[in-house]
């Protein structure tokens, strides 16, 4: 396939769509009372242009920029801004509150960072307990002058730290600084923060050169083009978010932003802005089938080509059902890690051939699934996931020694040589195997892996089918050790409000599915299942919970 | 049942970590960026738990829930049905 992208950084496109159609629609987002507010490329282009100018000025040559903010035209020029300046941004998970800000802080040093309206009020709770915070000196996004809370917000910021409100700023705007030395294809241009099985966030640093590489791969594997209309429901903190972002912004196409997940938001999104691709998570296409809620392809929402199912998998049973639910959108299935973005994708032509793949390896990438001796599985042989080419990190932020970080995925590559020009491998911890075809099929995390009576279990395996059981809305299954050593499956599960159901019933169905030792030993109905900030379950909470439920107490907990 | 403000910013408070003693009735949760929007399903779930309404999807929309004022009136308009 051509790469038709050439290799500028991003903000050399947006400058290139600006000068050729200045009044385009780059952003559009979503406002309370159903108000889209536009901005065209080129008003995104100088305020771009103001912050790069301000960020060459007051962070030092190549130092993070953190973002403490939502997803809003102001926020992408900030980061358009970095990366033109060449200072790697980083988008915070808006989930997090003040320990994980601390430790994002901490691990990227920074002197300066940007802040949004709801981020002025997320650092005025965390700043009393982390007074690291206050050290930094904020670049305050929104204009005109603020009301109300974040009025009061911004005042305390401004009483403890040093403040700078970018509509008191009057840089010129008419072209961009020069680009400082550092900069080039090699340079760190962005940072992504993933929390390992730990908690902690651990900052990821991806080169100028991957970055681009990505947002040229993806424009060719979707086919974008400056007709295109891209609805952002992801975070920009989330590779696959940010991945559509700038996919959007390189083809000059326009990128829609809805802070909603709910199935009625984004169908009448689609209709009103003519949306032309999505990319969303399980849960957001779980939750449309289970409400009833369809696109319609032959009338209101005919704009709609693609859809993509990303950051983690259905149950057959949905997927089979989202596919005659999408009448004609072609839907994608992609497959990766922040530490390698996108490993495998599965084409909308092959989606009913090879249903619960994850498909084949994405351009620029090479796939093995390898043995615990780094030797190849045959076809059909489980083994782990490695990854190589395009979409590998730098590394990790927290150490350049990559021999001391705890659960470094960043290995040298068992299979370097001709075939293979990268010396270094990404060993995902996911664990799969290569059909005869060549098409991935996923398993189950590494770490995840139980013994229930010296039977191999993966409880994601056994959580797709407690998904199938009817009225089951959500479901975790988890391997739980108790004080005795021996480990059984527990299912935690929130069924349908009124529903009949009850665990017994569960495990009369699943006994008809399963083999007995994948059977979970307990069923235990929950409200909720709980999330941590990054959105996996929450191991804390479902120790309480099996507590609660008068359960033997566990002393492990492995999902 | 009635879903009371104080419940309301009680759950906000603990369960999405939301920081509710300077906000007033007319604050953008969603939309503002002041809460993810994927915790929107746990708000969704405990309004109606705790009001003991149902939604259907067809009607439940960001609009409806975008600050504190606007979920109470709607479920009070829920009620009045």
């Amino acid at each position: 396939m051509l790469c038709e992208v050439p290799m500028q950084h991003l903000s050399e496109l947006v400058t290139r769509h600006a000068q050729w159609s200045e009044s385009k629609v780059a952003v559009s987002k979503w406002r309370p009372g159903g108000v889209f507010v536009e901005a065209s490329y080129g008003a995104l282009l100088r305020k771009a242009r103001r912050l790069a100018a301000l960020f060459a000025r007051l962070a030092p040559p190549a130092a993070i920029v953190p973002m403490v903010t939502g997803r809003s035209a102001d926020s992408i020029a900030a980061m358009l801004g970095a990366i033109a300046a060449a200072r790697p941004f980083c988008f915070l998970n808006t989930k997090y509150r003040g320990p994980q800000i601390a430790a994002v802080l901490d691990a990227t040093g920074s002197a300066l960072g940007v802040v949004d309206a709801a981020g002025l009020v997320t650092l005025r709770s965390a700043r009393r307990d982390h007074p690291q915070i206050a050290r930094m000196t904020w670049v305050v996004l929104e204009e005109p002058a603020l009301a109300g809370i974040y009025a009061e917000a911004a005042e305390d910021l401004r009483r403890a730290a040093n403040v700078i409100f970018l509509c008191d700023e009057h840089e010129c705007a008419d072209t961009w600084i020069e680009r400082p030395p550092h900069a080039g294809a090699n340079a760190a241009a962005a940072c992504l923060f993933t929390s390992g099985s730990t908690g902690q966030p651990k900052g990821v640093l991806i080169s100028e050169a991957d970055v681009m590489g990505r947002v040229a791969a993806e424009v060719n594997w979707y086919s974008l083009t400056q007709e295109d209309v891209l609805l952002n429901i992801l975070p920009f903190s989330f590779d696959v978010g940010l991945n559509q972002l700038m996919t959007a912004l390189a083809v000059g196409g326009e990128i829609v932003l809805l802070d909603s997940w709910l199935p009625a938001d984004i169908l009448a999104t689609v209709e009103r802005r003519r949306v032309t691709g999505i990319s969303a998570v399980p849960s957001i296409w779980q939750d449309m089938i289970n409400g009833g809620v369809h696109f319609d392809k032959g009338g209101r929402h005919a704009s709609l080509r693609y859809i993509t199912i990303s950051g983690g998998s259905l149950s057959p049973e949905y997927l089979q059902r989202l596919s005659s639910f999408m009448g004609g959108v072609a839907i994608f299935k992609t497959y990766g890690q922040t530490e390698a973005f996108r490993a495998t994708s599965l084409r909308p032509e092959e989606y009913d051939k090879k249903l619960e793949s994850v498909g084949r390896p994405f351009p620029g990438v090479r796939v093995y699934v390898v043995r615990d001796n780094c030797t190849r599985c045959e076809a059909g042989e489980g083994g782990e996931v490695v990854h190589t080419g395009l979409g590998m990190m730098m590394g990790y932020l927290d150490s350049r020694e990559a021999g001391t970080v705890p659960e470094n995925k960043l290995r040298a590559n068992p299979f370097y040589g001709d075939d293979d020009p990268s010396p270094l491998a990404i060993f995902t911890g996911d664990m799969g195997y290569l059909d005869e075809d060549g098409y991935l099929f996923l398993r189950g995390r590494r770490d995840s892996m139980v013994k229930v009576m010296g039977n191999r279990v993966y409880p994601q395996e056994v959580t797709n089918q407690v998904l199938t059981v009817p009225d089951v809305r959500e479901a975790v299954v988890a391997g739980v050790t108790g004080e005795d050593g021996q480990t059984n499956l527990v299912a935690f599960v929130r069924v349908s409000s009124g529903s009949n159901l009850t665990p017994g019933m569960v495990r009369k169905m699943l006994n008809a599915k399963l083999p007995t030792f994948m059977v979970p030993k307990e069923i235990v109905f929950v409200d909720r299942v709980p999330y941590t900030a990054s959105g996996k379950p929450d191991h804390g909470k479902l120790v309480e919970g099996l507590a609660a439920n008068g359960s033997r107490a566990a002393t492990a907990l492995t999902l | 049942m009635r879903l009371r403000r104080e419940t309301l910013l009680k759950f906000m408070e603990d369960a999405l970590g939301v920081d509710t003693v300077a906000m007033d009735d007319e604050t953008p949760l969603f939309s503002s960026g002041m809460i993810d929007s994927a915790s929107m399903v746990d708000l969704m779930l405990f309004v109606e738990s705790e009001a003991n309404v149902k939604f259907s999807p067809d009607d439940i929309t960001l609009d409806n829930l975008d600050s504190v004022g606007r979920i109470l009136s709607f479920v009070a308009d829920r009620h009045h049905e």
